[in-house]
């Protein structure tokens, strides 16, 4: 009996080792032991793995050339072979290459080899980028008071509006400011700008973090609205955030003003803050609405928080 | 029996042999939108059957039904409007709406057939079925074994958490 008690009290250490990891049911995934070599656990136990273990890796790669580096993050987690297989350089040089390509092919090398040590992974992890694979949403509310009616009720609104920005990797943008929300909005955001929905397209710039954005007002009297942001992640990598650090609207010269939104970005370039260009029109700094973007991808659009009307969510904090 | 066109063109039958055995016998022109088969023709000509010796019956089916119906889309007709681009679309959709499996094994065969528009077609079809979908999720549907250590699980947690906002 003495003999066997260390022998049983090291399987209860065993077993106590095994089960306090309570942590694992958090993540909703089996973690289960690697079987060693030769076991016969190892065995794939259906045909269709079989065929998966089979597919070759250039084949792999066809299919994993058609995913956007977000999904390509997440097939990364399915298993050894996939995770291997999304490492493959030549599909984060095509991504950072769609992703920068307003600094062009050769600059984009140059940067990859100078200082992210050629590797494009990095550059598109380290380097800040706007993501254009859905929108930036800036979600806010004001409280206006409503008409009393005969002194006895006081009534207040809590009025809900959105801004909304789109990326496209040519830097353009789309801006739109309406009390619509996301999924409403989504929908129209996709292509060109009609400015019956109140929808603007303008041009950007990417300077590190700070992102100069410009959008021209046409109309008798043209106007100009610079929007400056700071580029953010709540995670890194992620670039989901965009702090709203100015929004300006001033006038422009009437004979400046481009036919296209394509030179906007270049007229305003180098302005100070409250320059304005026609005397008619000051140069307004906008203090309201100006809660931090967050960024919803186009497949959460219709499931994003953001959607909740104000009395199931009076505040939201962007983080 | 009549002939439109060219006759000695729609005389031609080819004959393919699956993994299983069994023979299928096609147009020529349909068998020509492989590349693979088209070298193997135009070198032994169409009177020895071809055997195809890694794609299973099945497969091989499904993989001829996709060539009959893009070589139709070829031909010509007088009679017949022309099929339009929308209603090929249309069918590709339908053609690649089955088991993630199947799609697996039409990406062999269309990458040993060398069929580039039925490899284009399905990878796609493979790739739209990966996106929007969770790791487990991906897992479940393509059986694929999760064969990361406790460790390795962390740290592709670590790598990839910017994917996940």
């Amino acid at each position: 009996m003495a003999t066997l008690l260390p022998a049983q009290r090291g399987y209860d250490n065993f077993q106590f080792l095994e089960t306090k990891r309570p942590w694992l049911n958090l993540y909703g995934i089996r973690v289960r032991p690697v079987a060693p070599v030769g076991s016969t656990s190892s065995k794939p136990l259906l045909e269709s793995s079989l065929l998966h273990c089979s597919l070759p890796d250039e084949l792999l790669q066809e299919v994993f050339m058609r995913l956007s580096p977000y999904w390509l993050g997440r097939a990364a987690c399915v298993c050894r072979k996939w995770r291997y297989a999304t490492r493959m350089p030549s599909l984060w040089r095509n991504a950072c290459l769609k992703t920068w390509q307003v600094s062009g092919r050769q600059e984009n090398e140059r940067l990859c080899a100078e200082k992210y040590g050629g590797s494009w992974r990095a550059m598109w992890h380290d380097r800040p980028r706007l993501r254009f694979d859905g929108l930036y949403v800036s979600r806010n509310t004001y409280i206006r008071t409503g008409i009393a009616e005969w002194k006895i009720t006081n009534p207040v609104h809590l009025v809900c509006y959105y801004r909304y920005l789109r990326f496209f990797p040519n830097g353009k943008f789309l801006y739109k400011t309406t009390p619509l929300r996301v999924k409403e909005v989504a929908k129209t955001m996709q292509g060109r700008a009609a400015k019956l929905d109140g929808l603007f397209s303008g041009r950007c710039m990417l300077d590190g973090t700070q992102v100069e954005a410009a959008v021209i007002y046409p109309g008798s009297r043209p106007t100009v609205l610079r929007i400056r942001l700071r580029l953010r992640g709540t995670i890194p990598g992620a670039y989901n955030r965009l702090d709203l650090l100015s929004l300006v609207t001033c006038g422009v010269d009437e004979n400046l003003v481009p036919n296209e939104t394509e030179d906007v970005i270049n007229i305003v370039d180098g302005w100070q803050e409250n320059e304005t260009h026609n005397p008619d029109i000051p140069a307004v700094s906008h203090r309201r609405g100006m809660q931090p973007f967050v960024f919803v991808p186009f497949e959460e659009v219709d499931t994003s928080v953001l959607n909740l009307p104000v009395d199931k969510m009076d505040y939201y904090v962007p983080g | 029996m009549h002939f439109q066109g060219s006759p000695n063109m729609a005389e031609k039958r080819v004959k393919l042999i699956s993994s299983d055995n069994d023979e299928f016998e096609v147009d020529e022109a349909v068998a020509f939108e492989s590349e693979t088969l088209r070298n193997m023709i135009q070198d032994t000509g169409t009177n020895v059957p071809i055997s195809i010796p890694n794609v299973s019956s099945d497969i091989l089916a499904k993989v001829l039904e996709y060539c009959s119906y893009h070589a139709e889309t070829m031909e010509t007709h007088d009679d017949k409007p022309p099929i339009t681009d929308a209603q090929i679309r249309e069918w590709d959709a339908d053609f690649v709406d089955v088991h993630p499996a199947t799609l697996y094994s039409l990406i062999l065969a269309a990458n040993y057939l060398n069929i580039k528009n039925l490899l284009d077609l399905i990878c796609q079809a493979v790739a739209n079925n990966i996106r929007g979908k969770t790791a487990v999720e991906i897992r479940k549907i393509l059986h694929i074994q999760d064969d990361f250590t406790y460790e390795e699980e962390m740290e592709i947690r670590r790598e990839t958490k910017w994917a996940f906002d």
